[in-house]
Parts: C-alpha cells; structure tokens; sequence
C-alpha cells in the first residue's frame, strides 16, 4: 500500500481515484511503517455527496479522506485542521482566519504581490496544524482549496489574522469570545464533550504561543502592510 | 420583576451543556446530543458562572438571590435584577427546564 507523508505523520492510504492519486502524489514517501492507515468506503463518498450536494467521485473521496485523516490527527496526533490560508514571511507562519468569502486569498495575493519573494503561501486553504515539542507548527498538505495555493513544506505558526472586510484597515485585538467563536468555525467541531475539550484545549495551548490580532482591510496594497506591521508592533489595548 | 408566586418554583438546567473556561472568558456549549447546536456559545460572568453551577441541581430563583448574596458583595435591588436578566436570558436560549 502506497505512503504518504503528510503532517509528519506516514498514512497508509490506497487512492480510490486518478483524481485523489495526482493531488496525493507529491506527497509519496519511500519510508514503510505508518503511523496510520485511511480507507475510504462508498458509503464515505455517498455521504461526502449528500453533504456537499458535489457529484463528482474523486471530490467527494478526496474530502472523505481529509474528514478520517482530521478525525485521527485531532484525536490521536495532536492536531487539528485550521480553515484558513497561510503564508510565511520571515520564517514564520501566519494563519488569516474567515468565513468563505470573506477575502483571505485576496489578501494573500496582496501579500504576494507587495512582498513578493520574501513571502510563500504554505496552505491556501485547509492546513494542519500540530503540537510538537512544546511548538505549534503549520503542515501544507494536497487540501489546498481551489485556487490550489501551497507547498509541501511545514513553519512553526506565530500569528493569526481574524479577517473582516472594511473600507479602512486597521488592526485591533480581539475579546477572547470573537477568538473563540472564529476559530471553533475553522476548523470540525466534534460533537462529543470530549471532543469538543480536545479542541478547545488545543486552541489555549496554541494562543499562549501565537499573537491573534482583528484586521479590518480593503483589497488596496495599504491592507498587506497594515496586516503586517500589526504584528510586529506589541499589542495595544 | 420576577413575579413572587414564581419565586419558589423549580428550575434546572437541560442536560447536553458544558461549561469550560476558554483563556479569560468561562463558555457555555452544547455537547453531545444537542451538539448541532454550534452558533449557540453563551460566555458566563462570574457571577453568571456561579450561577450556572448551582442550576446544575433544582434550585429556586429565591434560593439563587440568596447564594448570590451570601457569596457576593452586592447589593440586595441590584443582584436581583442581574438574576433576573439572567434567567430570562437562559429561558429564551431554552437552556431551563420549569
């Protein structure tokens, strides 16, 4: 059975289609013991349809896999998915946190575009991210949403940007309940207490070691700047 | 005002709750069967954290003015009108069973 590495972690995983093979592909490895094994039955693609109400079969097994492979890291790997698009500068991972729509991959285009090279986009979409060593560190992985922005690669995370469209950009810090709210949307919420506790005990661990800051942009040049130079800047109350 | 002839009447929390600190805010959330319920957090005060604990039994809106008061330094006209918005509150959310 093919291997792929994705967040440090070895997943046994045979792809039902040519579709989920292609995506998967630049994520081979040659090592042999898995830390996990995913399958993924017809009554997996079945329900990823009815959920999505998208017919098409390598789609469906596609997010299948990423449901079981989320389930198994939160529960037994020490992470979690953060819905969200992330980009590196410096060295460094910072997550922008929205609901779909809102604007993040416009706002890392201008990332793009104003810093050019010193930035990469690490996951345009659904990175993992997990707690190694004390440290909470950002995974690309093949989920990187449709305009397919990322790469293979891994950053330790040290801010998340909650977005928000304005006409004026600005920065602020948000209340512990905006934070709360943001990032339990951004990622599967269990339906289990115990679940649901694993979750939000990530996310207390993960903010003691991550700056989160409100940023308030438009689409101009102005907003990538703002953005950045809020999280240099100690926070202001 | 909270009518007198209610004042000894019964009440409780519904079951599928959770309460749980979240960095400096204490959170209410739905667990379990009633899980779907995703949008509805409710973040507690102290005094409302207090609050919710002691609905966690049947308890009485004259029972929960006066642990209030024993345990609290406030005033009588003041603790009673904060218990009041407060239990309104968790009967609009649907959170009591009377």
């Amino acid at each position: 059975m093919p291997i792929y590495k994705i967040a440090d972690l070895n997943i046994a995983l045979t792809p039902r289609s040519a579709f989920v093979q292609r995506a998967m592909a630049p994520y081979l490895t040659q090592e042999q013991a898995p830390d996990l094994e995913i399958s993924v039955s017809d009554d997996d693609i079945a329900y990823e349809k009815q959920l999505s109400g998208v017919m098409h079969n390598g789609v469906c097994e596609s997010t299948a896999i990423f449901r079981k492979l989320c389930h198994r890291v939160l529960f037994d790997f020490n992470g979690i998915f953060l819905h969200s698009a992330v980009i590196v500068s410096a060295g460094k991972a910072y997550a922008f946190v929205a609901p779909s729509g809102t604007g993040k991959t416009t706002h890392i285009r201008l990332w793009k575009k104003v810093f050019g090279e010193d930035v990469y986009i690490l996951n345009g979409d659904k990175p993992l991210i997990r707690e190694i060593d004390g440290k909470f560190i950002v995974f690309g992985n093949p989920w990187q949403g449709k305009e397919n922005y990322g790469v293979n690669g891994q950053c330790e995370l040290a801010g998340i940007y909650l977005l928000n469209r304005a006409e004026q950009n600005s920065i602020s810090k948000p209340t512990s309940i905006r934070i709360f709210h943001a990032l339990i949307h951004a990622t599967v919420f269990p339906e289990s207490a115990d679940g649901r506790m694993r979750v939000m005990d990530f996310f207390e661990r993960m903010l003691t070691r991550t700056k989160v800051l409100t940023l308030n942009c438009n689409m101009q040049d102005e907003a990538a700047y703002v953005a950045k130079r809020g999280m240099e800047e100690p926070y202001e109350d | 005002m909270w009518p007198k002839e209610e004042w000894r009447s019964l009440m409780k929390i519904k079951e599928g709750y959770a309460v749980r600190k979240f960095m400096d805010e204490c959170m209410v959330l739905p667990v379990g069967h009633m899980a779907d319920k995703k949008n509805m957090i409710i973040a507690l005060s102290k005094t409302g954290a207090f609050i919710w604990e002691k609905l966690q039994q049947e308890t009485t809106f004259d029972a929960l003015l006066q642990a209030t008061l024993d345990t609290f330094d406030v005033a009588e006209e003041i603790a009673k009108a904060d218990l009041e918005e407060f239990i309104q509150k968790l009967r609009k959310e649907g959170l009591l069973c009377e």
